[in-house]
């Protein structure tokens, strides 16, 4: 570790300011608050420890990867299942059962609605949309946080538009 | 370009990826094309959906505290004077406390900043007076506010990343007047209300929404930024990152 001198306050500065991007993106991936709490001070933990390895750049990226890689291992320690888990149909097609036109017309609802689709996608789809839609990120950005090549980037983008676009059921009507 | 080629580049275009050129060819092809076009609605209407502020999960206030605490050696100058005070003397205390409660129960009648803000950024909106100086260039914004002013501040434009500097006017908030550039960003305006800080320090930013105008907050190299702007808050937030290199 870095130490001291001006670390702690440049530090402060590059990557205090994306802590709200931290916990968006560990709440999305591990879905409960206390347990992104948890990641996020891990993350920031050995955020500080790497630090002095950072090389200037784009210190949200470099943030959220870390996020990213803490959350991961988090999942595969605790919900190693999810992994796994292909598209979790059950789960969904209950919630769209319930979904009556009533609710529908409030667009409150409407973003509930799309916040179920998005915590029933599997894990790598869910994420790349949270980086891309929530986050803001450009494929350049999200394959920086993902490791994953830009190409992958966009066709797993497409890939989970695709999947959400079917969970919501408002599919277009045609297949590209 | 036919229909059969795009789903890649329709979402690159969507995903604001494609050059100029690129840009304005799948901008032709959308006038024609229904299809394309009605896809490329259908999923900017879902992503509206997910840019509502309830599906951005922001961070606990007490997070930060908590992991300003992790930071090596302890940067008390971060506790709020207030704070300090309660902890300095126990009889004190209690008047403090009295004396904040009665702020706190009087302060729904005082507008907040971020008010006084948002209704200065609807009033340029409509008053047709969002601009003194209409410029794209810096260096013709910078010195427009020379002799206006008692402080010089940052203008910088950003077209090249999709922050285009619009021009810059006058305002007058708290009691002191202050500098606003404007921005553009595709259709939106975003206000942005310059003035001195109080110290030299920089803050993370804030996110606040008021009467469904976004407001990001930030302080950064003795000045105090506010960002207004009916845009999302991801983008907004990105135009606050490009100040803080």
């Amino acid at each position: 570790m870095g130490e001291l001198g001006e670390m702690p306050e440049r530090f402060e500065q590059l990557v205090l300011p994306h802590l709200d991007a931290a916990y968006n993106l560990a709440r999305w991936l591990v879905g409960s608050p206390t347990d992104a709490q948890d990641i996020v001070q891990e993350a920031f933990l050995r955020a500080l420890r790497f630090f002095g390895g950072f090389r200037g750049g784009d210190s949200r990226a470099w943030l959220l990867k870390i996020v990213r890689n803490t959350s991961y291992s988090w999942v595969r320690k605790n919900r190693p299942a999810q992994l796994a888990d292909e598209f979790d149909e059950t789960k969904h097609s209950d919630e769209t059962a319930t979904d009556n036109a009533e609710t529908r017309l409030l667009s409150r609802a409407e973003s509930e609605r799309v916040r179920k689709a998005l915590e029933a996608l599997p894990l790598t789809f869910r994420e790349v949309l949270v980086l891309r839609e929530i986050e803001g990120l450009s494929y350049k950005e999200i394959s920086e946080v993902t490791g994953v090549a830009m190409g992958t980037v966009m066709s797993s983008l497409s890939r989970a538009r695709q999947k959400l676009r079917d969970q919501l059921g408002t599919a277009a009507e045609r297949e590209i | 370009m036919d229909c059969t080629l795009h789903r890649h580049l329709l979402e690159a275009y969507l995903d604001g990826e494609l050059g100029f050129e690129r840009t304005l060819e799948v901008e032709a092809h959308l006038a024609s094309c229904h299809i394309c076009s009605s896809e490329v609605q259908s999923w900017k209407d879902i992503r509206a959906e997910m840019q509502a502020p309830e599906l951005y999960h922001r961070a606990p206030e007490e997070l930060e505290s908590k992991l300003r605490k992790l930071l090596p050696q302890g940067r008390t100058e971060r506790t709020p004077w207030f704070q300090r005070w309660i902890w300095a003397g126990g009889g004190a205390a209690f008047a403090t406390a009295v004396l904040l409660m009665s702020l706190m129960i009087m302060r729904p009648a005082v507008p907040s900043p971020e008010q006084d803000i948002v209704a200065s950024h609807v009033r340029s909106l409509m008053a047709d007076h969002l601009m003194d100086v209409v410029s794209t260039d810096q260096h013709t914004v910078k010195p427009w506010f020379d002799g206006k002013l008692d402080f010089a501040p940052p203008v910088q434009d950003f077209a090249a990343d999709g922050y285009p500097l619009a021009g810059g006017r006058l305002d007058y908030l708290e009691n002191r007047k202050v500098a606003v550039l404007i921005y553009h960003r595709a259709l939106h305006i975003i206000n942005l209300y310059v003035w001195p800080a109080q110290d030299n320090g920089s803050s993370t930013m804030r996110v606040q929404t008021v009467h469904g105008y976004n407001v990001v907050s930030w302080k950064k190299g003795g000045f105090e930024f506010r960002a207004v702007s009916d845009l999302n808050t991801a983008e907004l937030r990105d135009l606050a990152r490009l100040f803080m290199p």
